[in-house]
């Protein structure tokens, strides 16, 4: 059952999603202890905390579930589930010679009540169907070991007592190679126990020796103390099992000394021969096995008569059972029994199906009286690949994991560098540190859920509201924009509004430019070209209109062209009412096609715009025949191609307009006087018009350089604020 | 009555160029699409008008035997028309040597007498107050300095602070931090230009949205 983190619903085992809410039940789902209600890996059979096991005892039928809503399908392979953990021999798959067993000997107090009856009975299970049924539930890795094992010399000499009718399967001793070697040696501990302890018995012959246990097992034959005698006394009878089902390796083990011949062992002390083994390691070593010798079987004449007095009742057909007796095998092919209704042994009825191991089934010493130890018996050492198997057991560094070292690569040589096993298939020690891990945190996780609740939803202040980030990233450019369009607009409406806006200082290049075109005479021919695009007609058209009226009035001869597609078209757009000018027309092919205009302009691609281009236009023929170049430029490739393709091959002075973008590029042109004059955007053409004594003739010029001025104080402001929020941000976050 | 018509249109796509600001949409979208088409369509019959028409195709109808040589330029325009088409596209590759080789000599060679060689001379500069006065003394070794620094600091930047024959290397390093100033107040002045010329262009769109179009209506 898994109990779903989120809801505490509980799902099948295997589910991957709770069936109520949905929620995922990964390696996060713990199974929760019965016992002491400890969260478990859903893997682990045995709880961490208390031990208790964690797989439910009772099997199915025996309570309800409740709180499975509904059927979950199961993630998981049900392989992996891990398995039911039954008492010793009580697993589901008890063959069914077990379970017969467990009625044959319900005939309890009689030890050697075997399945076989006596002679003259007929038999209610044949030998054959018993052998069968049993051979059919061994596995097949147990058929192989027995046919590959070699015959001990027990199973070469066959006891009277297993003489087995035909067709019942030949039980084998296992194969000696297929004992390990711990059960070798604890073999080897419990007969030197045994030899001693025959040694004492003969050399003290004055010690009494309890009758009712003529042989014990070799466990029992261990010499012990008298209180564990006493214990051992005290241990419930174990049920003789009938040497015809016992499988050869258990009725080795189990089976005591040889008797005296001739004697038969009384019942009590048959039981107390064939006692099982409480445990599976104290089962002794086969050697052990081997050397015990074969109890010779009962003669049924000396069975004969406790066993038909005990033994089944066949019932004929059509009669029925006494009172006291209960049918426990009827088929059709043989007449029903009816055995006296007997108390069932506590190991037995650990073995029935459906039925949870008791404690005091196993022993003072398994019951929680007595530790192992002080029941004189001995543990078993499990093998390191056994150990590693225990669920959550196996502490850090009890047993040492290989870590392989690496092969190639620049982790050569290093060892551990990447624990893969651990990765691929997690240790039973990695699992149990994860499960402590987070066994850490969820108490803390747990006193926070219950601070919460507790407070009180009054005590609760509410957040302030907080700028979202969302709100600063479109607020704040908002509203410099805003800003911005105000301290654009409100010149218009109110001129003025900023004291000087219209003035601007000094500039030397637009003064060098103003005095170039001052020392024009009339007739002088001025070559201007447009190389600007329509985008920047507003900043560039303003500077240019000042500069031209300027050539106008001097009287000069002009001549327009291009070296954009647009820019003739943009020269066309000025008032040339009374001026002499002939436009050029557009020039391709950029640097190429003003080192072509270097060679004369009749040779030039200079088609004309709107009308043929003269040969000689005011007689010039080439660039010196002009007195300036005037380049009005966008682009500060558009100079450099003037300045080095023209600049280089004539002595005509060039001058440019500009736009403010360019001007830090084209400025340094200047400085090393190849520009005659620069001319940057309006603040340029306010300086030029300074610098040539003339005045700004429409009002929305100078409106627009106080907005432009007004603009400017903005965005001063605005980058003051923005330094001093930051810096202050900063300084306050470091004193804090 | 066409001034009218103009202004109107003129107006319209400045509202809808800037209703960008509002995010983009269609009427943004319309007014960018006319503005390239416009200019895509404006080039195109220039090109034609003003150079192919007049200068190529007419003299060579008109006296062939005498403008023959323009059949070469001709020649390279078509094949340069190959690299339309996959199977043709090698042609173009004559064309495109012939433009690239010309263009990257006369680049060269203005570059070099036309901005190196007079750029350099012109860093060449007295520092002397004597000649020019302080304030000219003091500009030209501003001038000296940022250039040689910004100089260095490109130049010696992967050095990984290496110092220059005997100059130590602590030197180099304050030398080269020099120019990255002197970059940074560049690139700093570059920008503001930039936001000025902007704003010009700004105070035009709305110049004209405020005076230009009021106008025209009231006339």
């Amino acid at each position: 059952m898994i109990y779903c983190p989120n809801c505490g619903t509980a799902n099948k085992d295997g589910s991957g999603f709770c069936n109520q809410c949905g929620h995922k039940l990964g390696s996060g789902s713990k199974t929760v202890c019965p016992s002491c209600g400890a969260p478990n890996p859903i893997e682990n059979v045995f709880c961490d905390s208390c031990g208790a096991k964690l797989a439910p005892l009772v099997t199915k039928g025996a309570e309800e579930k409740p709180g499975v809503k509904g059927l979950s399908l199961p993630t998981k392979p049900l392989d992996e589930e891990v398995p039911e953990e039954t008492p010793e021999g009580a697993s589901e798959d008890v063959p069914d010679w077990l379970h017969r067993l467990r009625y044959v000997t319900g005939a309890d107090q009689e030890p050697l009540a075997t399945e076989k009856p006596a002679p003259e009975l007929d038999a209610p299970m044949p030998p054959q169907d018993l052998g069968g049924e049993g051979e059919a539930e061994i596995p097949d890795w147990l058929r192989q070991l027995r046919a590959a094992a070699p015959p001990t010399e027990e199973a070469q000499v066959e006891p009277p007592a297993q003489e087995q009718p035909e067709g019942e399967p030949s039980k084998e001793e296992p194969a000696e190679a297929e004992v390990p070697e711990w059960m070798r040696q604890i073999g080897a501990e419990v007969q030197q126990a045994v030899a001693a302890a025959e040694a004492a018995e003969v050399k003290s012959d004055s010690e009494p020796v309890t009758e009712e246990t003529p042989s014990i097992s070799p466990l029992a034959e261990t010499p012990a103390e008298p209180e564990e005698k006493a214990i051992a006394e005290e241990a419930p009878l174990q049920e003789p099992l009938p040497q015809e089902v016992l499988p050869v390796a258990v009725a080795a083990v189990a089976l005591p000394e040889e008797p005296p011949p001739g004697e038969t062992p009384a019942p009590a002390e048959a039981r107390e021969a064939i006692l099982p083994p409480a445990v599976p390691e104290e089962v002794g070593p086969p050697e052990e096995q081997e050397e015990a010798p074969p109890v010779p079987p009962a003669s049924e004449e000396a069975l004969a008569a406790w066993l038909q007095e005990e033994g089944p009742v066949i019932l004929e057909a059509g009669e029925e059972a006494a009172e006291g007796e209960t049918i426990v095998f009827a088929p059709e092919e043989y007449p029903a029994v009816a055995l006296p209704q007997a108390e069932i042994p506590a190991w037995l009825e650990s073995l029935a199906p459906g039925g949870g191991m008791r404690p005091d089934a196993l022993g003072p010493a398994f019951a929680g009286k007595l530790t192992p130890e002080e029941a004189g018996l001995e543990r078993a050492q499990i093998p390191a690949w056994l150990e590693l198997l225990r669920p959550g057991r196996a502490k850090e560094g009890e047993i040492p994991v290989e870590e392989t070292a690496e092969e190639s690569g620049i982790l050569e040589g290093v060892r551990g560098a990447l624990r893969l096993v651990e990765a691929i298939d997690p240790s039973p020690e990695t699992q149990a540190r994860a499960v402590s891990e987070s066994a850490a945190v969820t108490p803390e996780r747990a006193e926070l859920l219950t601070r919460l609740l507790g407070e009180s939803t009054s005590s609760l202040v509410k957040p302030k509201p907080i700028p979202t980030q969302a709100v600063r990233e479109r607020g704040l450019p908002w509203l410099t924009a805003l800003l911005l369009v105000a301290a654009v607009v409100l010149p218009f409406f109110l001129p003025g509004l900023v004291p000087g806006g219209n003035t601007v200082p000094a500039s030397t290049p637009a003064e060098a430019l103003a005095s170039s075109v001052q020392s024009l005479q009339p007739g002088d021919t001025v070559l201007v070209s447009f190389d600007y695009d329509p985008g920047v007609s507003t900043e560039l058209d303003w500077p240019a209109r000042i500069v031209l009226d300027d050539l106008k009035q001097k009287g000069v001869n002009i001549l327009l062209m291009g070296t954009t597609p647009t820019g003739p078209g943009l020269a066309a757009r000025f008032d040339w009412t009374g001026a002499q000018m002939v436009n050029l027309g557009y020039l391709p092919g950029q640097e190429m096609g003003l080192q072509q205009l270097t060679a004369g302009i009749t040779g030039a691609a200079l088609a004309g715009f709107g009308g043929a281009v003269p040969d000689a236009p005011f007689g010039v023929r080439s660039l010196s025949d002009v007195k300036l170049i005037l380049t009005v430029a966008s682009s500060q490739e558009t100079i450099r191609w003037w300045v080095e393709q023209v600049g280089t091959q004539v002595q005509t002075p060039i001058a440019a307009i500009v736009s403010a973008a360019i001007e830090p590029a084209v400025r340094p042109y200047y400085a090393s006087d190849q520009l005659a004059g620069l001319v940057s955007g309006w603040v340029g053409g306010q300086a030029y018009q300074r610098g040539s004594g003339s005045s700004s003739t429409e009002n929305k010029d100078v409106i627009a350089l106080e907005a432009q001025s007004l603009a400017h104080l903005v965005i001063a402001g605005l980058i003051v604020l923005g330094n001093i929020a930051y810096w202050g941000k900063r300084l306050i976050g470091r004193q804090s | 009555m066409s001034e009218l018509i103009g202004t109107w249109i003129a107006a319209l796509l400045t509202l809808m160029v800037f209703s960008y600001l509002l995010g983009d949409n269609p009427l943004y979208r319309l007014a960018e699409h006319l503005f390239i088409g416009t200019a895509i369509g404006y080039a195109v019959l220039l090109a034609y008008y003003s150079v192919l028409r007049p200068k190529l195709f007419l003299p060579l109808l008109q006296s062939p035997a005498a403008n023959w040589t323009l059949a070469v330029p001709l020649l390279l325009s078509l094949l340069l028309l190959g690299r339309l088409n996959l199977k043709w596209h090698r042609a173009g590759i004559i064309p495109l040597a012939f433009l690239l080789g010309v263009g990257a000599a006369l680049a060269i060679g203005g570059a070099l007498f036309g901005s190196l060689l007079p750029q350099t001379v012109a860093t060449i500069q007295s520092i002397n107050p004597a000649e020019g006065g302080w304030g000219v003394a003091l500009s030209n070794l501003v001038l000296i300095v940022g250039t040689l620094s910004a100089l260095f600091y490109f130049y010696f930047t992967g050095d990984g602070g290496k110092g220059l024959g005997r100059i130590p290397a602590g030197f180099m390093k304050v030398w080269r931090g020099l120019g990255k100033w002197f970059i940074m107040v560049t690139f700093g002045a570059i920008f503001a230009s930039t936001v000025m010329a902007r704003l010009s262009l700004l105070i035009g769109r709305l110049q004209f949205l405020i005076y230009e179009l009021p106008k025209s209506l009231l006339k």
